[in-house]
């Protein structure tokens, strides 16, 4: 099981903040992830899709 | 007497207030009374000025009749008043329990359409946590699945979830319905993972879809990069902080330009459309902003304006966002078995398809 780390997320995006000073996000802020490394494979795997698709 | 008979009647009344015939019949009634008490008074009155002597009070049949005829008319009256009463009472009673007993069938009524609809969604979010679970599981045996093979599981099981969402919100919108998950590209400096972005950083990033239901029109499914700061949507979302967009007329917000949209020709084929985060809550600023990790789109839209009904959309949110909230464990582990992990020891591949 991946072990989660979220105090140093958190210290990375206070640290961020004040650096940046960024005022816009006051509702949420995001820490975003890639979940694929690189995402050109689906295109390809789209069209096999598309084939199933009415 | 007179007095007496009305408030009788007034008793009676009590229950009857929602009965226009009956005030009619109170108002005819008392003005009748009325008019003969006051010809009774009137004639009494010249008869005792005029000949008050004359009366035989010493005459026993006289007085006997004299009594009885008021005590017959005071009878009467009060009777007649009663049985008033007591019809409107009975009426209104019986209109009453009607009442009551039609409510009470519209009430069961719609507790069966309740129960219908409930069993419907139960049935949908069931299968779909279902599929997720399944497909986890896929992923715990395929650890060490060769990465071209590997790199596809997230598709097969993101579309077998799509579409069931895609069959149920078709079947609770009355017209298709089409949904897809979307993720992230390439972050900035090709990095896998971005705290805080700014709007600089936003500008540089995209969204690029992984899998779409297959109610969807074939000519959507040719995959495009779609900027986020140019996506309103998305843009919401990540930028302003949003918790989920939702917009039942597209049309109306992009004429009053509140919203943008970078696929071509969007307008054919939606003008309803909703997207949640996929996402976990992971703490709070030092400000107490919340924080959330986030990992991809759960999207749904629909050809039709007001599809989904203003009313009711945040309740397809919440549905979509239940969903969302499985699947972002399925995404996290995904990201955790893409990334280099020494201490895991090497297992035997299992079957790579479905």
């Amino acid at each position: 099981m991946p072990k989660k780390n979220y105090a140093a997320v958190m210290a990375e995006i206070n640290k961020k903040i004040e650096r940046t000073g960024r005022k816009e996000a006051d509702k949420a802020i995001y820490r975003v992830r890639a979940v694929f490394s690189d995402t050109s494979f689906l295109n390809e795997a789209s069209k096999s899709e598309a084939q199933k698709a009415k | 007497m007179l007095v007496f008979a009305s408030e009788v009647r007034e008793w009676g009344g009590v229950m009857t207030k929602d009965s226009e015939a009956w005030y009619e019949k109170t108002l005819f009634l008392k003005i009748f009374l009325r008019v003969v008490a006051f010809v009774g008074l009137l004639s009494g009155m010249v008869f005792l000025g005029r000949s008050l002597e004359q009366v035989p009070w010493n005459h026993g049949a006289f007085v006997a009749s004299f009594i009885g005829c008021g005590a017959l008319f005071i009878v009467a009256s009060v009777a007649y008043e009663r049985k008033l009463s007591s019809d409107a009472l009975k009426k209104n009673v019986t209109e009453y329990s009607a009442q009551i007993a039609w409510e009470a069938k519209k009430r069961e009524e719609l507790a069966e359409i309740f129960r219908g609809q409930f069993a419907v969604t139960a049935e949908k979010l069931h299968f779909a946590v279902h599929e997720i679970r399944n497909e986890f599981a896929k992923l715990l045996n395929l650890a060490e699945a060769p990465p071209g093979h590997r790199r596809l599981l997230p598709v097969h099981a993101g579309t077998k979830v799509v579409n069931l969402l895609a069959d149920f919100l078709t079947h609770c919108v009355g017209q298709p319905v089409s949904v897809c998950i979307k993720v992230l590209d390439k972050l900035p400096d090709n990095r896998m993972e971005l705290v805080a972005p700014s709007f600089d950083e936003l500008k540089t990033m995209n969204v690029v879809t992984v899998c779409r239901s297959s109610n969807t029109q074939k000519e959507r499914f040719e995959e495009k990069l779609h900027p986020i700061v140019d996506n309103t949507a998305f843009n919401d979302i990540i930028y302003r902080g949003e918790p989920f967009f939702a917009q039942s007329d597209l049309e109306e917000e992009w004429k009053q330009k509140r919203y943008s949209n970078t696929t071509p020709n969007w307008m054919d084929y939606y003008k309803s459309a909703i997207v949640v985060p996929i996402r976990l809550s992971i703490g709070t600023t030092n400000d107490r902003v919340a924080v959330y990790d986030l990992l991809a789109f759960l999207c749904a839209d629909a050809k039709d304006p007001n599809a989904f009904e203003r009313l009711r959309i945040r309740a397809y949110a919440d549905f979509l966002m239940a969903v969302g909230d499985a699947l972002y464990h399925y995404f996290d582990f995904f990201i955790w078995f893409q990334s280099p992990r020494p201490e895991i020891e090497t297992q035997e591949v299992s079957q790579l398809t479905d």
